[in-house]
């Protein structure tokens, strides 16, 4: 099915990457300290709070498993994956109350720490990085797969680009470079995306993708299949889970200035209802088209190269580009900053400087490319499996966050038995009755320890304490 | 009684996903103008 030669693969690989690293250099002369550089100095406004947050959650997975999913499930597949947005939605009053009760905190494990105490924190730790190099792995391996089949680049040599370059660019710039692209990838994303669905309504035509899935794929036009239903909420669920407790945007919420983060959030949920149905229904057309689809999480790409040819494969190599960028930047920086403030301030060196703090950061952030790598090398899974094996993780931190944020009776061991059994539960479903259970257990367990937890043995909270969290220069 | 999804609803849904697309789009573009012109962007 390839569609672009290697060498016009190479160009435009060479083109974004050489723009991505010039503007992290160019906005990390924006910090001037480490609090600036893992913050953005706290001042982030609308435009690029929004498209940030957006843009972090338009993941390659988006772009390629969206599609998947609706070849998979239909069309509940593809209106389960946009209802990722509520996640962003609901989030919205979160951040607004995340930066009112830590006005100098850096990281969600800051909150766990101070709110949980420190056997929360480590669980909660476990878990947010097993969630983040869940993440990386697939998103590494997304560039590497999506190099090869559109350029015929070897999977090992793309997924080594595409690493490298959102290193090297989030090492030069920290989160100013971060959400600077951020910005640029979001609106080149929403701009290929409505693009490529336009070519495919008025090039194959709605009515004739409607009746060829009438009468090939009845399936995928069912409302009441009750897979796609436990998965709609599964998702739901699952992206409630990623965002509640992810680092990645914790550190955006603190970023934004005071009074933009309930707006930054909430437009960007709504932005992003969509993204998934546009992407999305470009595989619905893959029947019509009569393709033979030899690996699930290529349908997309298949359908959009063999509408538009090259254009179609340069647009979607830079649509996947943008959003691989987009995530994997985020999410180097927001687990280094886990890392370097929870791990590395927290346990090693409580009297670290800015400095010291700052090479940490580097240091860091060049080993999670690395170990990102690594992780990648053997193509052990599909992309949407491999997402929804951290739903077991992540749904079970939904009730300890929001409990935690703002029920002040919620009490320690209520958080780590959520926490704990929530993710047993999770696994349990995955492997007994599908990937598509892991979050809805997982959440479900968790909400029952939670609950039940505080009303028996509430505990009351002094809020004032997370005003004690401060930046390094002030304990230095 | 047919479960399938409407045609029609196929089609006003899928428009309509591209139309809010498109309307995001423009908005990011107008708010970051705005803020830039007034210095508030970061």
């Amino acid at each position: 099915m390839r569609t672009l030669d290697a060498s016009t693969g190479w160009i435009v690989l060479a083109f974004f990457s050489v723009a991505w690293v010039f503007l992290g250099w160019l906005w990390g002369k924006r910090a001037n300290s480490f609090d600036d550089r893992m913050l953005a100095g706290r001042n982030v406004g609308l435009a690029l709070g929004m498209a940030t947050a957006m843009a972090t959650w338009i993941t390659s997975n988006t772009t390629m498993a969206a599609p998947q999913l609706a070849y998979q499930l239909g069309v509940w597949g593809m209106v389960g994956y946009s209802l990722g947005a509520v996640g962003l939605i609901l989030f919205a009053p979160m951040a607004e109350r995340i930066k009112h009760l830590m006005p100098n905190g850096y990281t969600s494990g800051d909150f766990v720490r101070t709110r949980f105490g420190r056997p929360a924190w480590f669980v909660f730790l476990l878990i947010s990085f097993f969630y983040g190099l869940g993440w990386l792995v697939s998103m590494g391996m997304a560039g590497g797969v999506l190099l090869n089949a559109l350029t015929g680049i070897e999977y090992h040599v793309g997924m080594i680009v595409i690493t490298v370059v959102c290193v090297g660019y989030t090492l030069l710039g920290g989160l100013h470079a971060v959400i600077g692209t951020d910005y640029i990838q979001s609106v080149v994303i929403l701009i290929g995306l409505i693009v490529a669905a336009i070519a495919v309504y008025t090039q194959v035509g709605i009515g004739e993708i409607f009746t060829t899935l009438e009468t090939e794929r009845v399936g995928l036009l069912d409302m009441l299949a009750p897979a796609s239903i436990m998965f709609l909420f599964n998702n739901l669920l699952f992206g409630l889970g990623e965002i509640f407790h992810s680092n990645v945007w914790w550190s955006r919420a603190l970023a934004l200035r005071e009074g933009v983060g309930f707006k930054a959030y909430f437009l960007a949920g709504v932005a992003w209802l969509p993204v998934p149905v546009v992407a999305g229904s470009i595989a619905l057309a893959a029947p019509a088209l009569g393709l033979n689809i030899p690996a699930l999480d290529m349908v997309g790409p298949m359908v959009i190269g063999n509408l538009l040819g090259t254009t179609g494969a340069v647009l979607i190599l830079v649509i996947v580009f943008c959003s691989l960028a987009s995530s994997l930047d985020s999410l180097l920086a927001a687990t280094a900053d886990l890392l370097v403030e929870d791990v590395y301030r927290g346990l090693i060196a409580p009297t670290a400087s800015s400095a010291q703090l700052e090479r940490a950061s580097r240091m860091i952030i060049v080993a999670l490319g690395v170990l990102a790598i690594a992780l990648c090398w053997g193509r052990v899974t599909t992309l949407a499996e491999m997402i929804q094996f951290t739903g077991a993780f992540v749904g079970a931190t939904i009730w300890p966050i929001a409990a935690g944020l703002y029920w002040e009776k919620t009490n320690p061991n209520g958080a780590v038995a959520g926490m704990v059994l929530g993710i047993v539960a999770g696994l349990t479903a995955y492997f007994t009755v599908g990937f598509y259970t892991a979050a809805l257990a997982g959440a479900g367990v968790s909400m029952v320890c939670v609950v039940v937890s505080t009303l028996v043995a509430p505990r009351a909270f002094d809020w004032s304490e997370m005003q004690r969290l401060r930046a390094p220069e002030a304990t230095s | 009684m047919s479960t399938l999804v409407p045609e029609g609803l196929l089609t006003i849904a899928l428009w309509a996903a591209v139309a809010l697309s498109s309307v995001s789009t423009l908005f990011l573009l107008v708010v970051l103008v705005r803020e830039w012109k007034d210095g508030t962007l970061w």
